[in-house]
């Protein structure tokens, strides 16, 4: 054997002495956090390619369904929940559709999985940007609604806004982790609703439920804003949990 | 029937008998088909290994997998003394890949910033890193406005950023001119005068031959040759 070279089993037997490696800066959870969020709203901002499709299918669905049914109160309060979330759901979608995609130019992903950021840092970026585009979005939908099916008066909007901000949290908690989790699928477009409905039905009820009570003003929707609240801090505990998992899923 | 391949296990002779990079019975599979079979291999600060080999030989997966990049199936990989996928491991190795890891919708400076944010570093960073790549001048441009070689500048920039130990460099001279070379060569140099240890893959292998202290090919995912003193036979 010529000198300085060893054979595998040789190497086996003895593990490399480390290099004595500088001290090197630790990523702030927050800071990434922070960052991820505001490069993907400053994309979005450039790009606007998320954005004008959720407003304009947001827009469809709620004025297609204005020429199906009279704007009467009577009949907003008993399919304007669903109507409504209908509205947000699939806008929401598209959103999180973009998330990760977004990733998938110049293979920016590998960027972000190579790096030492924690993981869970990483998806919550993802979701708060997710989350403030979805609410942008619904803050324009929402008045539309109230005006195109003749809301009745004695609807409680703090209420409806509480459970807007509730059911957009599940959605965009439980979609970001599922647009993850499809980056590398070849049908990842019809994966992400496949594995987010049929998880979502609890959050989608009790979104749908809360909305009406709230759209008819009286009786209590504790229960469903409690169900909903439950069903966040599951899933978003969940997310946090499994990032490492999912980020570098193939 | 394809005829059985030799399996090398690489070593360089470690000056103080620290290896930087550190493989043993490194496998990668894809699905069915294995794209690195049993590798072993230890690497010491300072040196700049060329690697050769066809396409799909392994190459690539080996470096994305010391990058961090992408998950071994089997064996174990250490960098810098850390274990494969730890925060250590992780932010010691910096990846010059085919693709830039740069966002073409935002400016040079607004993806390192967001890359020193990643590896917990200030923003000054940035325009230190665009100073040892030679690319002061490509802080303003938007990443989906360069040129190949401006492309190539940026992201070893962004290699560069968190002062990795180890640089991999995937293809690094492909499709630049002439001058985008000489000074790639010239900085490579300087990286590895610096203490840095650099593997490249590379078809042309002209590019590297004068750079590069040692070399070693891969076939099938095995190691099949290597410069003389590098490599010896592995035992199965």
């Amino acid at each position: 054997m010529k000198p300085g070279v060893h054979t595998a089993s040789a190497l086996a037997g003895r593990a490399p002495a480390p290099a004595a490696a500088p001290a090197r800066p630790r990523p702030s959870a927050w800071r990434v956090l922070w960052a991820t969020a505001r490069r993907d709203l400053r994309l979005e901002l450039r790009e606007r390619d998320a954005a004008n499709a959720m407003l304009f299918y947001g827009l469809l669905v709620i004025v297609i369904f204005s020429f199906a049914f009279t704007a009467e109160a009577q009949l907003t309060l008993r399919v304007g929940g669903g109507l409504l979330w209908v509205a947000f759901l699939f806008a929401g979608l598209l959103a999180l559709d973009r998330a990760f995609l977004r990733e998938a130019a110049n293979d920016c992903l590998a960027g972000l999985i190579a790096s030492p950021a924690p993981r869970a840092a990483l998806l919550a970026g993802k979701f708060a940007a997710t989350a403030a585009m979805m609410l942008m979005v619904e803050a324009v939908l929402l008045p539309l609604f109230a005006v195109i099916f003749n809301a009745p008066p004695a609807a409680r909007w703090g209420g409806i806004v509480l459970t807007v901000l509730l059911g957009t949290w599940a959605l965009a908690a439980n979609g970001t982790y599922f647009s993850a989790l499809g980056t590398h699928a070849r049908q990842r477009t019809l994966l992400l609703p496949l594995l987010l409905l049929p998880v979502a039905v609890p959050a989608i009820i009790a979104m749908v439920q809360a909305t009406q009570v709230f759209l008819a003003g009286s009786g209590g929707a504790e229960f469903w804003l409690k169900l909903l609240l439950g069903y966040d801090v599951i899933f978003t505990a969940l997310g946090v949990v499994l990032a490492d998992a999912v980020l570098e899923a193939e | 029937m394809q005829s059985p391949l030799p399996h090398l296990a690489l070593r360089c002779p470690l000056p103080s008998g620290a290896a930087l990079v550190a493989c043993r019975g490194l496998t990668r599979f894809f699905g069915a088909t294995a794209a690195l079979r049993q590798l072993d291999l230890e690497l010491p600060p300072g040196y700049l290994l060329a690697l050769f080999g066809a396409n799909g030989a392994g190459k690539s997966t080996l470096l994305r997998i010391v990058a961090g990049a992408l998950r071994p199936s089997a064996g174990e990989v250490t960098v810098a003394g850390a274990p494969w996928g730890s925060a250590a491991a992780r932010g010691a190795a910096g990846l010059l890949a085919h693709e830039s890891w740069l966002h073409p919708s935002l400016t040079v400076a607004e993806n390192l910033a967001y890359y020193a944010t990643l590896y917990g570093l200030a923003a000054g960073a940035a325009a230190e890193a665009l100073a040892r790549a030679r690319g002061e001048r490509l802080a303003r441009l938007r990443v989906g406005e360069l040129s190949q070689g401006m492309r190539q500048k940026a992201a070893l920039a962004r290699c560069l950023l968190h002062t990795p130990r180890v640089l991999l460099l995937d293809e690094p001279f492909a499709s630049l001119d002439r001058a985008t070379v000489a000074e790639l060569q010239a900085t490579l140099q300087e990286l590895r005068g610096a203490g840095l240890l650099l593997i490249a893959s590379t078809h042309t292998e002209d590019l590297i031959a004068g750079l590069a202290d040692g070399w070693a090919r891969l076939e099938r995912g095995r190691l099949v040759a290597a410069s003389p003193g590098l490599a010896a036979e592995a035992e199965a």
